[in-house]
């Protein structure tokens, strides 16, 4: 009787243990199945973050009819007409002068030239308020080198400011390399008035590399670290350096000039 | 390794994620104006185009991660421990994602993203252990066919 009994509880034994493992690994499959799930999903949702991020903010300018790089257009109706004079552009005898410090490679100097510069020439340069200094600060890698001595040999024939607006709109990928000279020339063929192969042959020559230097120079001794740095200040008075963020903007760049405007008035 | 002592190490893994991540926002908003810095690292990644992903910027949005995950350890259940996984597999995604672009296209290494992107590989690691051996819902064989309709009802 006992025999049986024990035989009993080991074969119920047994059962329950075939049943248990059993369900141990279905319950297994069934987490597996869900963990493959949850990543599937995990997948879709970064994949598709990445694309709409990638696709929407670094939209390209497009080529208009009669460009031959896009921008090009806009460039040359913005500075038409203005006065220029190697880095500068605007009346010399502006009461304001405002020095920009930007790497030609710079995502943000990008930003503020393609959303708040247009404005401010329009509304302070042209208007003879206010004179800007374009100083040159190669100093992301050597595709910001070959872009400034072409910017500056730009500057010798006073189509600087066109050639660096044109660039930024036609930017591309830091460190790419992709500022070879054919692109150099491209940008250059979009500046009216531009004699390309003159500025090409320029690049190499000791005023470009002067002007460069000390561009450099100029930028660390006012304890900047980073671009775009602006000073601003009466003409041929001490410049200051602009609060951090106003070229953010074209409203804040705006009030820091009206109020570099209204103190020099004040003066007067 | 005990449920319980997956759920502390991920807890603690989260809680040094939400640090990384609060610095690095902290510094983002800190009056660091959007500037492209001299030298390598930190500055120059978190000044580059891809420190923000659709206007916002990345430390948030790993703060944000951060916290939803400490949310899912704070909830009881096998979805809660589901929803653990899934974040962190979003987070490892996401973070290969940015260490690519700091590799091949900032060619800079930001060490705290570094940091940031080996706490979210460990948490999806050990959020996946902890899903796989959950403890069975054993409570008595009245609960268990509740439970396992309820399961059933989960997005796979």
């Amino acid at each position: 009787m006992a025999d049986t009994d024990t035989r009993k509880e080991q074969r119920a034994a047994a059962r329950a243990e075939r049943a248990r493992a059993e369900a141990e690994r279905a319950r297994m499959r069934r987490r597996l199945w869900q963990l493959g799930g949850v990543l599937a999903i995990a997948v879709v949702v970064v994949v598709g973050i990445v694309i709409a991020a990638g696709g929407g903010g670094n939209s390209k300018p497009k080529l208009k009819a009669g460009e031959s790089i896009p921008g090009q257009s806009e460039t040359n109706a913005l500075f038409a007409g203005i006065q220029q004079s190697g880095i500068t552009v605007g009346d010399p005898k502006a009461p304001i002068t405002v020095v920009e410090f930007a790497d030609l490679q710079c995502p943000f100097c990008q930003a503020y030239t393609t959303e708040v510069l247009a404005p401010i020439v329009a509304g302070y340069v042209r208007t003879g308020k206010v004179k800007m200094v374009f100083r040159n600060v190669a100093f992301i890698g050597t595709d910001s080198v070959r872009a400034a001595q072409m910017a500056a040999a730009a500057g010798l024939q006073n189509k600087l400011w066109q050639y660096i607006d044109l660039f930024y709109t036609n930017q591309g990928e830091e460190n790419s390399g992709y500022v070879t000279d054919d692109f150099l020339r491209k940008v250059g063929h979009g500046v009216k008035g531009l004699d390309v192969e003159k500025a090409m042959n320029d690049r190499g020559i000791a005023t470009v590399q002067k002007q460069l230097n000390d561009a450099q120079s100029e930028w660390t001794s006012n304890g900047f670290t980073g671009t775009p740095s602006f000073l601003i200040g009466p003409t041929g008075g001490t410049l200051k350096p602009m609060g951090a963020n106003d070229h953010l903007s074209v409203k804040s760049m705006s009030a820091a000039i009206d109020k570099a405007l209204q103190q020099q008035q004040g003066k007067q | 390794m005990g449920d319980r002592v997956l759920h502390r190490i991920l807890l603690v893994l989260t809680l040094i994620g939400i640090g990384i991540a609060s610095y690095l926002t902290y510094v983002h908003y800190e009056g660091l104006s959007p500037i492209c810095a001299v030298g390598h690292g930190c500055e120059k990644v978190q000044s580059s185009q891809w420190a923000k992903v659709g206007g916002v910027p990345v430390p948030l949005i790993g703060l944000v991660g951060y916290v939803g995950l400490l949310g899912s350890l704070l909830v009881r259940g096998e979805l809660a421990r589901l929803a653990t996984a899934g974040m962190a597999y979003i987070g490892v995604a996401f973070s290969a994602y940015l260490t690519y672009r700091e590799l091949f296209s900032i060619h800079a290494i930001c060490q705290w993203c570094v940091g940031s992107a080996i706490v979210m590989t460990l948490i999806a690691i050990f959020a996946t252990i902890r899903v796989l051996r959950a403890p069975e819902f054993e409570l008595g064989d009245d609960d268990a066919p509740t439970l396992h309709a309820d399961l059933e009802h989960e997005p796979a």
